[in-house]
């Protein structure tokens, strides 16, 4: 029984030293508990203060006065419960009482008929509660009767207050409070800027509206944001750098030989990033000289292709030309025939005056004609000074 | 579990009740040393048990207390030749392992449930027909 | 097992209220194992006398006078305070009602207990013995003995045990 506050020395028992629990006093005035009194004499028959024989208790003793139990009722003591949860304080007369009948913490006999464990009071409309339940906030597996006791007092998940903010969290999330607590000591927001200062979180916005690196502060975010930006930027470059050389090495593997594909494209995967600068003029030299072969090789194509397309446009014209060239003989031996039978004509009318109709025309026409003919004579030589070029 | 009582006023107790002679009278034991204030050396003695090659012989046994006793076990030498298989040979030195009392060593034994043990051990059917030495030799 | 109350509130009593020249604390395992220190009473055999000049100056320079201190150890039983405690002397003394193992005849530590005694009225009445050794009620008989025939011898033998073991630690 614990007394709240201390108890006058005399309402003490001298043996069991608490305050007197149904005291009896002896004929020689010494006051016990009656409890106390009967095991002493047991042992040893005299008064334990000063020696005085107590043969027979019952004879020898009585109840000690009504004013001494009276201030005993009074002293006032914690309910026995107080560790399962109760509180109480109340006067000790009462607190039997209380215990027995009211308090809801007292633990009684479990009510299933085979279970011989006790349970409080409150919980025994719930039936026999000695069976292991998981803790639903720890998980771990706990007597159902003492599942509130445990999460009261050892679960790790249940909620507990900060020590600094007062805040309700978690037990097992102290780490992430403390990151956000207000009363936990922050450093300033310009501290990498140069600002020493320390404070709690909650006065962290006040200080950062007056602190000295303020100023500082917005630079100084965009200069890591830049910065940030760069390198990003950086980074990016040199992936495409690799792509288009990868790409590179690719495009010209692919026309040169369809069987070497694979093997063109390998070293050029491999030489993806360059381990020296060596390696890198090398590879570059590499590309130079396989650009240069596909160059040739693409003008000797070309080359080709030209000689084939003059070829197959010049032949035509070959054949139209000797076309030509026959039928302008044989314009010629017609040409000559007709001036042979003109000449013969001429001659018969020179000759024999054959027909005169047409005779004074005829030398004229005839002159006209051969010199008609020399034109076309004289255009064909030019035809032939002059042949085409193949 | 009532309280520990320590080394000290054990030992005490069991000085009183060998002093005393409250024990078996065929075992008794007593401190080695009596004005030895920290009570580690005793000596026992056992009447060996009728009808047994021990019959009628005084075997005497020194006892060590350390600084653990009660909690860990004392060990006991005999002085007097004796062949037992819980006993060294050479030096008659109790095998805490083949005698059942220091196997199994509780807080609550004292010297007297070894010395019963022993005596116990010496009659059982096992041990009362092995020749000994001849009586009163000593390990030295 | 709870330590009972009456234990619990003795050595509360016994650290907050320390007797002048005895000191018991309890040991940490054994709440009912006491290391109980009593300084010889001053004018008897066992005050102790500083071994040098020195030493006294140290003393009193600490204030604290020069004694015989005596180391006791103190058991209370499962049936305290309805039996007595246990209790004995470690440091050797040449008394007569203290044996040669630390024992003591004390009537109150025997018959005469009474269970409205304490650990203090108890260590005071052993202090009070060291001041009034009582040869006709002995225990050592061999130093009760010395103690009838050559009181003057047997003061000095105590004397000299005193300076001799009832030494205080350096500390």
């Amino acid at each position: 029984m614990a007394y709240e506050g201390n108890v006058d020395e005399n309402l003490i028992c001298p043996i069991c030293r608490v305050a007197l629990v149904a005291p009896v006093i002896t004929n020689c005035d010494h006051v016990f508990c009656q409890k106390c009194l009967v095991q002493a004499h047991a042992l040893n028959p005299v008064c334990p203060v000063d020696r005085q024989p107590l043969l027979k208790l019952s004879s020898e003793t009585r109840p000690a006065p009504k004013v001494v139990a009276n201030q005993l009722d009074n002293l006032t003591v914690r309910c026995p419960n107080r560790p399962r949860g109760c509180d109480l304080v109340v006067a000790r007369s009462l607190v039997e009482n209380h215990v027995s009948r009211y308090c809801d913490k007292t633990l009684v006999p479990c009510p299933h008929p085979s279970c011989d464990k006790t349970i409080a009071r409150k919980d025994v409309a719930k039936g026999c509660l000695h069976y292991e339940v998981d803790c639903e906030f720890c998980g771990q597996p706990v007597q159902k009767a003492g599942l509130e006791t445990h999460q009261d007092m050892e679960c790790l998940n249940r909620k507990t207050n900060c020590e600094l903010c007062d805040w309700e969290f978690v037990r097992s999330k102290q780490e992430e409070h403390t990151k956000e607590c207000p009363e936990v000591e922050v450093t300033c927001r310009f501290a990498p800027f140069g600002c020493n200062h320390k404070m709690s979180r909650r006065r962290l916005e006040q200080h950062c509206a007056g602190c000295e690196y303020r100023v500082v502060g917005p630079v100084g975010e965009q200069l890591a944001e830049l910065r940030a930006e760069m390198t990003a930027l950086k980074e990016k470059d040199r992936l495409k750098d690799r792509r288009i050389k990868f790409l590179e090495n690719r495009g010209y593997s692919a026309p040169a030989a369809t069987e070497n594909i694979s093997n063109m494209n390998l070293p050029a995967q491999e030489t993806a990033p360059y381990e020296s600068r060596d390696q890198y003029f090398l590879s570059l030299f590499e590309t130079m000289e396989s650009k240069v072969e596909r160059l040739s090789s693409a003008l000797t194509e070309v080359e080709g292709r030209h000689s084939m397309m003059l070829f197959n446009e010049t032949m035509p014209i070959k054949d139209q030309l000797t076309e030509i060239r026959s039928t302008l003989g044989v314009l010629g031996m017609h040409v000559r025939w007709l001036m042979n039978f003109r000449l013969q004509e001429r001659g018969r009318v020179l000759g024999g005056g054959g027909g005169g109709t047409n005779s004074p025309s005829l030398p004229g026409t005839s002159q006209e004609s051969s010199s008609d003919s020399n034109l076309p004579r004289r255009l064909s030589d030019t035809m032939r000074e002059h042949p085409p070029r193949l | 579990m009532g309280a520990k009582i320590p080394r000290n006023f054990r030992l005490l107790e069991e000085l009183e009740k060998g002093e005393k002679g409250l024990g078996t009278e065929a075992c008794s034991f007593g401190l080695a040393d009596s004005s030895d204030m920290l009570m580690s050396d005793w000596n026992g003695t056992i009447l060996g048990p009728p009808h047994s090659v021990f019959e009628n012989r005084i075997y005497g046994l020194k006892m060590h207390c350390g600084e653990q006793y009660p909690d860990q076990p004392p060990t006991i030498q005999f002085i007097h030749k004796i062949i037992l298989p819980c006993v060294e040979e050479a030096d008659g030195k109790v095998i805490p392992s083949k005698l059942p009392c220091l196997a199994n060593w509780k807080r609550e034994n004292t010297m007297e449930t070894i010395l019963i043990e022993l005596r116990r051990f010496m009659a059982s059917s096992q041990c009362k027909k092995i020749p000994q030495p001849p009586e009163g030799t000593t390990y030295n | 097992m709870a330590l009972p109350k009456r234990i619990v509130k003795e050595t509360e009593r016994l650290m907050s209220e320390p007797v002048p020249g005895i000191s018991a604390v309890p040991h940490e395992d054994n709440l009912r194992y006491f290391d109980v220190e009593i300084h010889g009473p001053s004018g008897s055999p066992y005050e102790g006398e500083p071994p040098d000049n020195l030493r006294l100056r140290a003393a009193n320079y600490m204030h604290t006078p020069f004694r015989g201190v005596f180391k006791l150890e103190l058991f209370l039983t499962d049936d305290y305070p309805m039996v007595p405690p246990k209790i004995r002397f470690l440091t050797k003394i040449y008394h007569p009602n203290v044996d040669k193992l630390g024992r003591i005849c004390l009537d109150v530590l025997k018959n005469n207990w009474s269970p409205a005694l304490q650990i203090r009225t108890i260590l005071l009445s052993i202090q009070a013995l060291l001041g009034a050794p009582n040869p006709d009620d002995p225990l050592a008989a061999d130093v009760a003995k010395d103690w009838k025939e050559d009181e003057n011898r047997a003061i000095a033998t105590a004397k000299e045990w005193t300076s001799k073991y009832a030494v205080p630690e350096s500390k």
